[in-house]
């Protein structure tokens, strides 16, 4: 089990990660969700021994990682933000990189690039030069060079940002088949609909704490005295949504385009009063929907911003 | 380390344009620039018709370093008042004159010459006087036959005289300019495994810090120098350039001199963000370290006391005189030892600060999530 006990991180005098605690039982699948800087990737590296905390330990079955990080090392795959590859190298010849530093030689090197290779769908396309790649094709090798040498547990760091739905939908599907065998899992996205396909449990962190965790279920149930309406309208007006916040001092307001939604308690009955608000605005609500809550309600309703503001 | 040499290997198997492109320029510029002159700094020299200055203009002649053009004195001061670069002398019985628009190390060097020549002159017309022609013919004779007499003789004249050899100066000037752009590109990769995350990656395969640099900088440091040894057998072998029996030990100084170029660009590298940024720095830096370090052309013809007095912070410097000294000089590595000491040493300082300088950013790269 890999554990995170009081982790906090100073860069000079700006504490990105504060008193972070994080359990991650083998074989489980935990989401890690945050809007950008909310300190995610730096706890990932510190979970991955990558670097020091100020303060705190990151436990592998029960041991302290800082001074003897190799155990967990040798069982763990990190998939990074980045594209972290060769571009001028082959598919093949990336992954024989990344195997022989993980010390794999001959024919059992060959043996698991082919394997790898089959895992992320790439077979076809070994011998071909990484800089020609769809984003998507790169993203797959990049978890491939994360899984040569076998690792029970595997950290993602954002691994669909910028793919096409198609490579997006593969790499999701192979990311569960991992889960499925039984690999632990700690994946990080923006994208809340992956962590709720994906994972057991769900950490939501933002300004560098953990401010909710628990299963996907639990965490909605903190929202469950809540309700999401989502508006459709045709001309977003800033008085309407002044008017709004004043007539319903309960309610969490967001625009996106043309997209309102408002989070408030569910034994309200808000739909007249927005209705008569739009009318006195002249704002034309096109569609209206009262949602059932998601992790995003809960992520909104915590921190009161959406996950990609 | 092989995993890693392996990989930098297959990429310059790649992308080898630029090895090709430094290894071809230096070959060509070299050959072109340093075939363009005899190699001879040329003097205009007017005599007074003596038989003693006829005697010294031949003696200065039998000086490989210098090609005397005689020309009449009325000629001679007018060259002088027009050319601010011309550097001539006037001949007389019993004194001469040098006329130079400033006092450097190559009018000091040709006045010792001429000095030289005179006394050479003086003596020999000595012994004539006292002895005749036979004594002179004896001494001449036994001087030549004393070898160790006549070994230290031209050693002081060699050490005191500037010696120009232009085959030479093309040669080493443009493969120290060269090697710096092959090296500091080799070592920009570390900055670019750095912004890619595959560095992170290594270091979570367990490998050390020291493994990760020893080997990118001994990769970079094997291209710069297997650049240069190209060169010099080249130049050595296949365009018989006469390297006056120092060919060795140019080689020692050409691998201490790839270290401290190296050294330089992870300096370089840890104080940039980009490696467009690396690339701006390191061109910049190549071509003053090569303009006051003396590759473009020889130092005892700068004339700038500020020019020559940060000459002391070009790596090509220490390189560009250690390795005229050990050929056209003629000198020993020993004596050469404060210009490869002063490399070693730079480079060592160097190394320490650029690596420190870039693991205090790698943890930078992660507090800028």
């Amino acid at each position: 089990m890999l554990q995170a006990i009081n982790l906090s991180k100073k860069f000079k005098t700006k504490e990105v990660v504060k008193q972070v605690n994080m359990e991650m039982p083998a074989g489980e699948s935990i989401g890690l969700i945050g809007p950008n800087g909310a300190g995610k990737s730096t706890t990932i590296s510190m979970l991955s021994s990558l670097i020091i905390p100020t303060s705190g330990e990151v436990l592998w079955d029960g041991k302290s990682i800082t001074k003897d990080p190799d155990p967990l090392r040798k069982k763990l795959g990190v998939v990074p933000q980045e594209i972290a590859l060769y571009p001028e190298l082959s598919a093949r010849e990336n992954l024989a990189f990344f195997g022989r530093i993980y010390g794999l030689k001959g024919e059992l090197l060959e043996t698991r690039i082919t394997e790898v290779l089959m895992k992320i769908g790439l077979s076809d396309r070994q011998r071909d030069i990484v800089k020609t790649f769809s984003g998507g094709m790169k993203r797959r090798l990049n978890i491939g060079a994360a899984l040569l040498h076998r690792p029970s547990i595997l950290i993602m760091d954002e691994p669909t940002v910028g793919i096409d739905p198609q490579s997006r939908a593969y790499i999701l599907e192979t990311v569960k088949q991992f889960v499925e065998e039984g690999m632990s899992l700690l994946y990080t996205s923006h994208y809340m609909e992956e962590v709720e396909l994906l994972c057991d449990k769900v950490y939501i962190m933002d300004q560098g704490e953990i401010i909710a965790y628990g299963t996907k279920e639990e965490l909605k149930e903190l929202v469950s005295s809540n309700q999401t309406i989502e508006l459709r309208v045709n001309l977003v007006n800033a008085n309407f949504e002044k008017a709004l916040t004043n007539q319903l001092p309960t309610a969490i307001v967001r625009t996106e385009e043309e997209l309102l939604t408002i989070s408030m308690p569910k034994n309200e009955e808000p739909l007249a009063t927005i209705f008569a608000i739009a009318a006195e605005n002249n704002v034309v609500i096109t569609a209206a929907i009262v949602k059932v809550p998601s992790l995003e309600d809960v992520f909104l309703h915590l921190t009161g911003k959406a996950l990609r503001d | 380390m092989m995993g890693i040499w392996i990989a930098r290997l297959q990429n310059l198997k790649r992308k080898p344009i630029v090895l090709i492109m430094m290894t071809v320029m230096t070959l060509v510029m070299a050959y072109v620039l340093g075939a363009s002159s005899n190699g001879k700094m040329s003097i205009s020299v007017a005599v007074d018709g003596s038989e003693t200055t006829q005697a010294v203009l031949e003696r200065l002649n039998d000086d490989d370093g210098y090609l005397f053009r005689e020309i009449t004195e009325e000629e001679l001061q007018q060259k002088a008042k027009k050319d601010i670069r011309m550097v001539g002398i006037l001949l007389n019985k019993t004194s001469y004159t040098v006329l130079a628009a400033s006092e450097s190390d190559s009018v000091r060097n040709l006045s010792l010459l001429i000095d030289s020549a005179y006394k050479d002159i003086s003596f020999k017309q000595r012994v004539i006087n006292v002895g005749g022609e036979d004594t002179w013919t004896t001494v001449a004779n036994s001087i030549q036959d004393d070898q160790a007499f006549s070994l230290q003789m031209e050693a002081m004249d060699e050490s005191e005289v500037f010696r120009y050899d232009n085959a030479l100066q093309s040669l080493f000037g443009f493969m120290l300019f060269f090697v710096f752009y092959t090296v500091s590109i080799n070592v920009q990769f570390i900055l670019d495994d750095k912004r890619s995350g595959v560095w992170n990656r290594l270091k979570l395969a367990s490998i050390s810090r020291f493994q990760l640099y020893f080997s990118h900088l001994s990769f970079s440091y094997a291209i710069g120098l297997i650049q240069m040894l190209l060169v010099l057998f080249v130049f050595r072998y296949i365009l018989n350039t006469n390297m006056y029996d120092g060919f060795w030990n140019v080689i020692f100084i050409a691998a201490i001199y790839v270290l401290i170029v190296m050294a330089f660009s992870v300096l370089v590298i840890s104080l940039v963000k980009t490696i467009s940024q690396s690339s701006v720095v390191i061109s910049l830096a190549a071509v003053a370290f090569a303009m006051i370090g003396g590759a473009y052309w020889p130092l005892e013809i700068v004339q700038s006391e500020g020019l020559l007095a940060i000459r002391w912070l070009s790596p090509v410097y220490y390189a560009m005189e250690a390795m005229k000294r050990v050929t056209v000089y003629e000198g020993t590595l020993s004596s050469v030892w404060t210009y490869v000491s002063m490399m070693v040493g730079i480079a060592i300082v160097l190394l320490v600060v650029g690596i420190s300088l870039l693991e205090k950013r790698t943890e930078r790269y992660h507090s800028s999530e």
